[in-house]
């Protein structure tokens, strides 16, 4: 009987032994194998390379010298993995805000507004609940000020059957930034990630 | 032993050969299987001078840094070099930027970026800063992770 509980104290301690132990990545200098599907190093890299290239471009550079005010139009995710495009947008968008170039607007934007209080503060001055609240302090009408620019795009994915065990995997990030009142496209950046790894690797 | 010395040298006089075969225009490099052969990167001699790349261990060397500040007043830099092994050589870099203060400005641009450079060829890596406020820049290197 002894004998068990020591066999099975042995397997425990084994299979405690066997356990991957949980570590902190190191953001700033993640040395980690890439993995198939999109992790945080690829939107970083490719929000970089967009953002360096809208930069560069001077599309944000305002002719009379303002800022101009800019909204996230829609961002599709064409791919097989469940994204948050604002895992990509969110950088980018702080990058334009702190160009100095350009102002972003929560007002509208391809999701809706970004801050529904926005709409809720509206509601609440035209409704009978406006009688709580003293009417200096509710927004007056015609306050909001629309965006002159937006940026919308997409991250497309293909899977391609490399070898018998390899599966190539590449990702498009495109991104086109347009003004609003002509409808021209001043700006617009496509940003290429491939991978290439085993086919039971899932990428989705 | 003499005969030792004559093949020593032999060999890194080819190698050196392999390595300055610019008979065009220096601004289009032929990698050793594109262009004609030449002493020093023929089929024969080109492991002779593999080896000895390898055993010297040539990698990136830096050529020039040049910087502008484009008309918006970002700084834009670009830094040109040279891969002076025999192989591909794959690495990171990441910017980042400073203010006229000497303070690290705060961007998330500032990441790790791959580079990949073909052997015996010059490069370039171009980057802008993201804010108006950068007036200078420090660039870190780093071996790919695999």
């Amino acid at each position: 009987m002894k004998t068990y509980w020591i066999a099975a104290g042995l397997i425990a301690a084994l299979l405690a032994g066997c356990q991957q132990p949980t570590v902190n990545i190191d953001i700033a200098n993640d040395m980690g194998k890439p993995v198939m599907a999109l992790d945080y190093r690829d939107f970083d890299q490719a929000a970089t390379a967009m953002v360096e290239s809208l930069i560069r471009s001077g599309a944000l550079r305002k002719p009379d010298g303002g800022r101009y005010v800019v909204t996230t139009g829609r961002i599709i995710n064409d791919t097989m993995q469940r994204i948050d495009t604002d895992q990509l947008m969110a950088k980018i968008e702080q990058e334009i805000a702190n160009s100095g170039q350009a102002v972003m607007t929560s007002a509208v934007g391809g999701k809706g507004a970004t801050d529904t209080m926005i709409d809720q503060m509206r509601q609440i001055r035209d409704s009978a609940a406006s009688q709580e609240f003293r009417s200096e302090t509710l927004p007056a009408e015609g306050q909001l000020i629309a965006p002159e620019l937006s940026i919308s795009g997409k991250i497309i994915q293909r899977n391609i059957r490399y070898d018998r065990n390899t599966e190539q995997v590449e990702y498009y990030f495109q991104l086109q930034l347009t003004d609003l009142t002509s409808g021209l496209r001043l700006w617009q950046q496509e940003q290429l990630i491939g991978k290439r790894g085993d086919r039971k690797a899932v990428s989705w | 032993m003499k005969t030792y010395g004559m093949i020593a040298l032999l060999l890194v006089g080819l190698t050196v050969f392999g390595c300055a075969q610019h008979t065009h225009d220096p601004r289009v490099t032929l990698a050793d299987t594109v262009g004609s052969d030449t002493p020093g990167s023929n089929i024969i001699t080109r492991p002779v001078g593999q080896i000895f790349s390898a055993v010297i261990g040539e990698g990136i060397v830096i050529q020039n840094v040049s910087q502008r500040v484009t008309p918006a007043g970002f700084l834009e830099v670009q830094v040109q070099g040279l891969n002076q092994s025999h192989s591909i050589r794959r690495f990171d870099y990441q910017v980042v930027w400073l203010d006229a203060g000497g303070m690290v400005i705060p961007t998330k641009t500032s990441v790790w970026q791959p580079v990949s450079v073909q052997p015996k060829s010059p490069f370039a890596i171009r980057a802008i800063s993201p804010s108006p406020a950068a007036v200078d820049f420090r660039i870190n290197t780093r071996t790919q992770p695999n």
